[in-house]
């Protein structure tokens, strides 16, 4: 008799029912969908909508400003309202009404303030798909799932990168912005499924647990010094910075090198990664269980010096497409790794969010730097030594991943 | 802060009767400075900012982002975004005026700019703070 009652406050925690595990799939999946066309995309859009160069540069610059700055409230916002599902909903929504803003009244008054709005929405929803996630399956079970997640959400990626484009391209650039706010509907829909009893809103942000009962676990001070939480954060930094150029200068030098086909080719360098982020990330997440995280993410930041390397030395565009393959591993081992860890770090006190925003910003750090960094390099001495300046951050980022990173995973295996 | 188009006057219906359409006044009872009148235009003009260009042989496709004038405002080149996916992995080249036509195919205009992929491919990339280098005619 006591067994039943028992199991019934522990069993929606330790089993989420399938409804829910279904609905997290596919609010990843289209999550990363609406996500697409907020890209580098809108500056396209915005050129045939007749904008000035220098326009387009100052509304994207705002968002980028506003996305280094916003990302830790929003991931303090997740941390500190109860329901995740709510929060994930107003955000969905938000960029809802942002696509059609942009997609209706192309003026800078209102394409600034729609950048503004995605940059608040995307802020809390990056955060609260993972403390969804979270508490939904538990830390012990949060590994496995998060690969899961990106196995989903790269099929969203890949599958949206294709047909916007092809939308883009064939269409107008105008429906691509349609096309997303109508993709609002089926998230809404797949946040709806998730069920509310079933996301712990304690566990959703790495909450007090039984084993650390006192408040100054939470203190921020303290916060920061947990093991692990700065070196992954710099080593995320870094990783971007050696990251985030290798895609756009892949694409401009396949371009440059191949004309027509170029549009084809620099698709397969967008998309060939998702494909291999889905096939791997749940591989990725059970090695991340077994074998542990720091392992896990030695090959994966080991990965990116590898890829700047190769892309330095080869001029063949085709081979360029095989080499961007790589990025697909050290994809999906940020994309399962860096929210684990985190989760592993803020276990007991209720920041993983905040600890997720922070993760955000220096990710937008890492990422402007490395394309100012990068288009110096190139203009200067030209794209390959790009590629090996951008390589050489990833050695710097892998030699202090070796280091400095302490293992996070939970030592008594939970 | 408005997006400015460079051109925004396409008068299509620039029919005879049209083109006698008074003037702004001339004369001292208005705010106009003296000497300025507005005509409507009685060729077509098409708005250029935007628009999507083809090469004439390969059919590499691109948009014309910016044009460039010299300081006697003359037109000197146009600044057209060539390839990408997505917006990723454009590249600005600038083409020399004289190599961008317009041309009727009956239904549309299509503006054709009549530079070689080679060209293209061995142009330097735009740069808005340094002294552009333009791409010319092949032949």
């Amino acid at each position: 008799m006591p067994d039943w009652k028992a199991q019934s406050a522990e069993g929606p925690a330790e089993v989420p029912s399938r409804s829910s595990k279904r609905g997290l799939d596919w609010f990843a999946f289209f999550v990363a969908d609406i996500q697409t066309g907020f890209g580098p995309f809108l500056s396209v859009y915005l050129t045939t909508q007749k904008w000035t160069q220098v326009d387009i540069g100052l509304v994207l610059s705002i968002g980028s400003l506003a996305s280094l700055i916003g990302q830790v409230p929003g991931g303090w916002v997740v941390d500190r309202v109860q329901s995740k599902r709510r929060v994930a909903a107003f955000a969905v929504l938000g960029i809802g009404v942002s696509a059609l803003l942009i997609a209706l009244t192309p003026v800078f008054a209102t394409i600034a303030a729609a950048k503004l709005l995605h940059v608040a929405a995307s802020s809390v929803l990056g955060p609260a798909v993972a403390a969804i996630t979270l508490g939904l399956v538990g830390h012990a079970a949060v590994g496995p799932r998060l690969g899961r997640n990106a196995r989903f959400s790269a099929a969203g990626n890949g599958l949206a990168a294709g047909v916007m484009g092809a939308c883009g391209y064939f269409v107008s650039a105008q429906a691509v912005f349609f096309v997303t706010a109508i993709l609002v509907l089926p998230a809404l829909l797949a946040l709806r499924i998730i069920r509310e009893s079933d996301v712990d809103p304690i566990r959703a942000d790495g909450g007090l647990d039984a084993t650390e009962t006192n408040q100054r676990a939470a203190s921020l001070v303290r916060f920061f010094r947990r093991p692990g939480l700065m070196v992954l954060i710099a080593c995320v930094m870094l990783f971007h910075l050696a990251n985030a150029a290798m895609l756009p200068l892949v694409g401009s030098d396949v371009t440059a090198r191949t004309g027509r086909w170029a549009t084809v080719l620099v698709a397969a360098c967008i998309i060939a990664p998702q494909i291999i982020v889905a096939a791997i990330s749940p591989a990725v997440g059970q090695l991340a269980q077994s074998w542990g995280r720091r392992p896990v993410l030695l090959i994966g930041f080991a990965t990116l010096p590898l890829r700047g390397g190769l892309l330095a030395l080869t001029n063949d565009p085709y081979m360029v497409v095989a080499v961007q393959t790589l990025d697909g591993i050290s994809g999906a081992v940020m994309g399962v790794l860096v929210p684990l860890a985190l989760a592993d770090i803020a276990r007991g006190t209720g920041r993983f969010n905040l600890a997720q925003g922070i993760v955000g910003s220096a990710t937008g750090v890492g990422a402007t730097l490395s394309t100012f960094g990068a288009g110096y390099l190139a203009d200067r001495f030209g794209v390959s030594s790009a590629f090996w300046g951008l390589a050489g951050m990833g050695v710097l980022a892998l030699v202090l991943l070796i280091a400095m990173m302490p293992e996070t995973r939970p030592s008594n295996g939970d | 802060m408005l997006p400015a188009a460079v051109v925004v006057l396409a008068q299509i219906a620039a029919g005879p009767g049209s083109a006698q359409a008074p003037a702004g006044p001339g004369s001292a009872d208005g705010d106009v400075a003296p000497g300025l009148t507005s005509v409507i235009s009685q060729r077509r003009l098409d708005s250029v900012l935007g628009r999507e260009v083809r090469t004439r042989v390969e059919e590499d496709v691109g948009r014309i982002v910016d044009i460039l004038a010299d300081p006697q405002s003359r037109v000197q080149a146009a600044v057209i975004e060539f390839g990408g996916f997505l917006g990723i992995g454009t590249r600005k080249i600038a083409v020399d005026w004289s190599a961008i036509s317009f041309e009727n195919d009956g239904k549309r205009t299509i503006v054709i700019v009549d530079v070689s992929r080679d060209q293209l491919r061995l142009a330097p990339e735009y740069k808005p703070n340094e002294q552009p280098m333009i791409v010319r005619t092949s032949d």
